[in-house]
């Protein structure tokens, strides 16, 4: 007698039950958290009115950042240009770019942090991001899967969330440093 | 144009940008941006600066 093995393809829910519940979990904990803290009032960040007018200027800098990005990219693939990442990678790229521009242009006009906010415990908090995503870049590095095809894969997105972290921690020491400057003059 | 006059009665008071900052609810930047002239505040936030300091918004805030 001829036994086979017969592998039955799972059904499509079935196989993405998993990431399907992760993904509910996760949009039903952010939800709640933004109903928190929009509803509290005691952890809902408060920021002066020229705090608002500087972040509305950040968000169009950073708008613009993002057209750029978006630009040089759509003429670099034209072009005719070997790609250097990954479609995934190109995207949050321009993402990437957009926050790294918002967040220096706030932290470096003083509209960054809230009234109500501690500085320590936010430096601390990129610190921990840098480290981690560094870490994290390190051990892909050393595992040779950064790239693929010679063009940079979803792995490499630590190495960009570790720059945009640590780029945060030097434009806020700096500001301190000016900051402390002026306090003396 | 920097507003002299809102440093000068600040400073008669015997308060700091942050303690005067603590009064009218805002940072402690934007009573530094308001006194070098960087920032322009919205009316509302001048009649805080006055309630707080005692004075007349012409007296804070009229060019002359």
């Amino acid at each position: 007698m001829e036994y086979r093995l017969q592998l039955r393809k799972r059904p499509f829910f079935s196989a993405n039950a998993g990431l399907l519940f992760g993904i509910s979990g996760g949009i039903l904990f952010a939800l709640l958290f933004l109903l928190i803290s929009v509803t509290d009032t005691s952890i809902r960040r408060k920021y002066d009115e020229r705090q608002m007018l500087k972040q509305r200027n950040a968000y169009k800098y950073a708008g613009f950042a993002m057209l750029g990005v978006a630009g040089f990219l759509l003429c670099w693939s034209l072009g005719g240009f070997p790609s250097f990442a990954k479609p995934e990678v190109l995207l949050f790229l321009i993402i990437f770019f957009w926050v790294l521009v918002y967040a220096v242009c706030a932290i470096w006009n003083d509209a960054y942090f809230a009234l109500n906010e501690s500085r320590s415990r936010l430096i601390g908090i990129f610190v921990t991001l840098t480290l981690l995503n560094l870490l994290l870049t390190g051990i892909t590095i050393c595992n040779g899967k950064l790239l693929t095809d010679g063009e940079l894969n979803f792995h490499s997105l630590s190495l960009f969330c570790g720059i945009l972290s640590a780029t945060i921690i030097t434009v806020i020491l700096l500001k301190m440093q000016k900051e402390k400057r002026e306090q003396e003059e | 144009m920097k507003n002299l006059k809102l440093k000068a009665a600040r400073a008669a008071l015997d308060l700091s940008q942050q303690e005067l900052a603590d009064r009218t609810g805002v940072s402690r930047q934007t009573i530094s941006a308001i006194e070098k002239g960087d920032y322009n505040p919205t009316i509302n936030l001048c009649r805080a600066i006055c309630k707080v300091l005692g004075k007349t918004l012409d007296e804070l805030f009229w060019e002359e």
